[in-house]
């Protein structure tokens, strides 16, 4: 039995991008509302220093914890980015499983 | 023809074979490493003593219970209890990102620490709340990712 090509794609991406219409809306609402939240600290520092509540030094350090905070939220953003590309790898190929192993005459995937 | 035929089979499956195994190949170097339970329980417990610190900060302002001196202990456990997770985190497997975002967690927490020996207002009390869920968040939501594939 001949594999056909088009088909295995077409099965491949039907079965990734289902993955990505499912999954990746999540992060993406996740990563605007960090956005959100760090904008209104970010403006809550600027108030503070303003006021004179805070020397110009602690709103520094402030901006400084901010920062590693949001590096953070980055890193994990990449995670579930990079997990959510795992998931769709796995998924395209168990798509085609059946089809190739037929194909070739043996469990190859 | 026959032949023809038998070789073309088997050029399909050296290619496929390829692929797959560039594919596991990669997987070998993942900058995500597996689901940890230690870490999600550890994360959660760190919040909860965080919050418990940051809360007597804001409520009992010029009284002892919101001084450095009085929270003393809870830096010491959880600076060992990050380090320790980080560690943790690097021997499941080296160079990942939890152990990169462990990192900044400790970062913080002795920025916290520095911040508090200085004296902390109730007014800026939100800043650390809300920069240090945003990371206890992140830790979570990261291994709970994990978990899922």
């Amino acid at each position: 039995m001949s594999i056909n090509a088009n088909e295995v794609v077409t099965q491949m991406l039907k079965a990734a991008k289902q993955v990505f219409a499912e999954k990746w809306p999540e992060t993406q609402r996740y990563a605007e509302s960090e956005i959100t939240l760090f904008t209104e600290r970010f403006i809550d520092i600027e108030k503070l220093r303003m006021s004179g509540e805070i020397t110009e030094a602690r709103a520094k350090s402030h901006i400084e914890f901010q920062k590693q905070s949001w590096q953070t939220v980055l890193l994990a953003i990449q995670g579930m980015s990079l997990l959510l590309v795992e998931e769709a790898i796995t998924a395209a190929l168990n798509a085609v499983k059946d089809m190739i192993n037929t194909a070739v005459g043996f469990a190859l995937l | 023809m026959l032949i023809e035929k038998h070789m073309a089979k088997h050029l399909l499956v050296y290619i496929l074979c390829i692929l797959v195994f560039s594919t596991i190949g990669c997987s070998y170097v993942k900058p995500v490493s597996v689901y940890d339970e230690q870490m999600d329980k550890g994360i959660t417990a760190l919040q909860k003593n965080t919050e418990e610190v940051l809360l007597m900060i804001e409520t009992h302002q010029g009284k002892v219970e919101s001084t450095y001196e009085y929270h003393r202990a809870y830096y010491r456990q959880a600076i060992i209890d990050v380090s320790s997770l980080k560690i943790r985190a690097e021997a499941i497997q080296e160079d990942n990102l939890s152990t990169k975002m462990l990192e900044q967690l400790l970062n913080n927490i002795i920025r916290f620490e520095k911040d508090h020996i200085e004296g902390i207002t109730a007014n800026e009390v939100d800043l650390y709340r809300g920069g240090f869920n945003s990371q206890f968040t992140a830790l979570l939501s990261l291994e709970l990712a994990k978990k899922r594939l």
